[in-house]
């Protein structure tokens, strides 16, 4: 997941699991998106509507990532 | 245009995130009827890899209404090169679907009147170019494939507002259009249109495809100030046939029936049709000259011949010098020269010693060459006319001439020999769209450089008080076609001259001497005793710096920024007797 926050910000990041949008600079809604759309790529799967908003930080997304390839 | 693979839109976007109002670079507005962050992103990604940096202004989502049509809107006070509408089918579907069907084609009527009315409101900014994005024909066919014969189904009706926007295009001059349904159909309609990105997000369609649309919208820039691709320069084996002449011998190169020679037929034909378009066709080949010219002269299955060459190389020197010299000889920029070779090791050399050339990959396999390249988009055009139909033979005579020219020792003596004849005759409709894109295109021999729009040059034309000429040229060759312009101005007894410029095809030819003798002659006869001009130098016209210093004008003026006034006494005007006889163009 870090590979993803860093081809989408085109920097290193520090992240934990309760790390949110607000901790992190230009996780804004554009990034988001394309943070979404870059996991979709690296681990061949896709969020559903409802699915693309849900992830609130760091953790919820590997969690919902996780569920999607089990 | 073409980026290295590693360019994907992720990358782009991340290149094109930050930036400032400030920046150096053109000003392009993004008008969205959707989100314009990821496209503005890319756009501004894809310029600066590109080397076209970009600045962008965006106004608040979905506000292109209230500011185009407010003249207080920040729109006009970013003074944009450049303005996009982003069109977003998605948005234009609700409101269609939503009518009744009775009434969906006054409502189409009303959203395509509207659009084309913003579009024509921005095209009247100063020397603005405008680019719309067509709208996707929608995949939703209420009728199956009967859809495409019932006037008011959805994709008929957004077809109908796409001819719309192409006939605003073509009555306005400085409108273009993108085709964003080949660029969809292209990528696949059902990976175009992720409708959880728009309804989510309001993304007009999966970003994976915006580097190509965006980058299309920079082609349209690019080919409107005269930065296109000029050339496409060609290695011959496995490009132009399969295997190695040199090696398999003229019989055993594949080309049509042979093995896989049907895919190098058809990047033949894809060749001449760019030829017929204008685009000049050079060969830069490592082999002996005699040897490489054979194909063309004798294989059956050639498509191209000697004749579709404007210039021909084949030795043994680098292929960097040898670009050099092609682009030389053909007196164009290098950077308007495409190279394709199918060797890494070239393709590499020239990117490193010839980096103002373009050069693309080219897949492995040769039944991938045309749609890659195609995909490229290398050759937007930003008008066609005959001029552009003749252009490679104009190049190719040229390259005739010059070598010619290396034959004899003087150039007085050559240029005797050449039969010059000049057409020297006042602006017209007939030839107002070519002189409108010389204007748009000349930028080494330009004294002001002044982009006049296709309207200015109209008025010039129906004022009494001016004097806008054009020139053409013939030899003994052929036609080199319409290749100058001179505007001059009444202005009290003098004439002022506010735009000269001469295609580079022509220079060195004394023609600007012959212009000067005609123009002394019209102000003669109009009573005018003075002729003035100014060089106003930009990047590209050192070239003309001491234009009118050699035309025998005085100084009266220098400027702050290298801006210097010329003037040039008509009683002392001494005939030039340039090699070139003005002729009366047919009836």
């Amino acid at each position: 997941m870090k590979e993803v926050f860093e081809e989408v910000l085109g920097r290193q990041v520090a992240l934990r699991d309760e790390t949110t949008a607000a901790d992190v600079e230009g996780w804004d809604s554009v990034v988001h998106v394309m943070l979404i759309l870059a996991s979709e790529r690296k681990f061949d799967l896709r969020f559903e509507s409802s699915e693309i908003a849900n992830a609130a930080n760091v953790g919820e997304f590997v969690t919902l990532i996780q569920t999607k390839l089990a | 245009m073409y980026l290295p693979d590693e360019f994907d839109y992720i990358r782009l976007m991340g290149l094109g995130r930050d930036h400032s109002e400030t920046d150096d670079g053109s000003r392009v507005a993004v008008l969205g009827f959707c989100t314009t962050d990821y496209y503005a992103a890319v756009l501004r990604g894809l310029g600066r890899a590109g080397g076209f940096p970009i600045v962008t202004y965006e106004p608040e989502y979905n506000t292109v209404h209230q500011t185009v049509l407010d003249a207080d809107s920040p729109l006009y006070s970013f003074q944009p090169d450049f303005v996009i509408f982003l069109t977003a089918v998605q948005a234009l579907r609700n409101v269609l679907l939503s009518a009744d069907f009775s009434n969906r084609a006054r409502v189409a009527d009303q959203e395509g009147e509207q659009l084309a009315s913003l579009v024509r409101q921005a095209a009247g900014i100063p020397s603005v170019t405008v680019v719309v994005n067509e709208f996707v024909v929608p995949y939703e066919r209420a009728w199956g494939n009967f859809s495409a014969r019932v006037d008011d189904s959805l994709p008929s009706v957004v077809k109908g507002i796409n001819q719309r926007l192409r006939a605003v295009a073509a009555e306005t001059g400085n409108v273009y259009t993108v085709d964003c349904d080949h660029i969809a159909s292209w990528h696949g309609k059902r990976f175009w249109f992720d409708e959880r990105l728009w309804f989510y997000s309001k993304s007009f369609c999966h970003p994976e495809a915006l580097p190509q649309i965006a980058g299309q919208a920079i082609d349209v820039f690019r080919a409107v100030r005269g930065k296109s691709i000029k050339c496409v320069a060609l290695d011959l084996d496995n490009v132009l046939w399969g295997g190695v002449l040199g090696d398999d011998g003229l019989e055993g190169i594949r080309l049509g029936e042979l093995g896989d020679g049907e895919a190098y037929v058809q990047l033949q034909l894809w060749l001449k049709e760019l030829r017929s378009r204008g685009i000049i066709l050079g060969v830069c080949s490592k082999n002996d000259e005699d040897k490489a010219r054979e194909p063309f002269q004798r294989h059956r299955d050639m498509v191209l011949t000697e004749s579709d060459i404007s210039c021909f190389i084949a030795n043994w020197d680098s292929k960097a010098d040898n670009l050099r010299d092609l682009a030389e000889r053909l007196n164009i920029g290098l950077d308007s020269v495409v190279f394709l070779d199918d060797s890494p090791f070239e393709r590499n050399l020239v990117r490193e010693l010839a980096p103002e050339a373009c050069v693309p990959e080219l897949p492995q396999d040769p039944a991938d060459y045309v749609p890659y390249l195609e995909s490229l988009n290398l050759f937007e055009a930003a008008q066609f006319s005959d001029e552009d139909r003749k252009r490679a033979d104009f190049y190719r005579s040229n390259v005739l001439r010059e070598d010619e020219h290396r034959k004899i020792a003087s150039v007085e003596e050559y240029l005797a020999g050449l039969e010059m004849e000049a057409e020297f005759e006042r602006f017209d409709d007939l030839h107002l769209p070519r002189i409108a894109q010389l204007v748009q295109r000349t930028n080494q021999f330009n004294l002001t450089t002044i982009r006049h729009s296709a309207e200015e040059l109209r008025q010039f034309a129906d004022d009494p008080a001016c004097f806008p000429y054009y020139v053409t040229l013939t030899d003994r060759f052929g036609e080199n076609g319409l290749i100058s312009i001179v505007i001059g101005k009444r202005e009290g007894h003098r004439m002022e001259v506010v735009t000269w410029l001469m295609s580079c095809r022509v220079i060195s030819r004394r023609l600007e001497e012959f212009v000067l003798d005609q123009l002394v002659e019209l102000a003669r006869e109009a009573g005018i005793a003075e002729l003035r001009g100014t060089y106003v130098p930009t990047t590209k016209n050192g070239l003309v710096a001491k234009h009118y210093e050699v035309l025998g004008f005085r100084l009266v003026e220098e400027g702050p920024n290298g801006t210097t006034t010329w003037e040039h006494s008509v009683a002392e005007h001494v005939p030039s007797g340039a090699p070139i006889e003005r002729k009366v163009p047919p009836a």
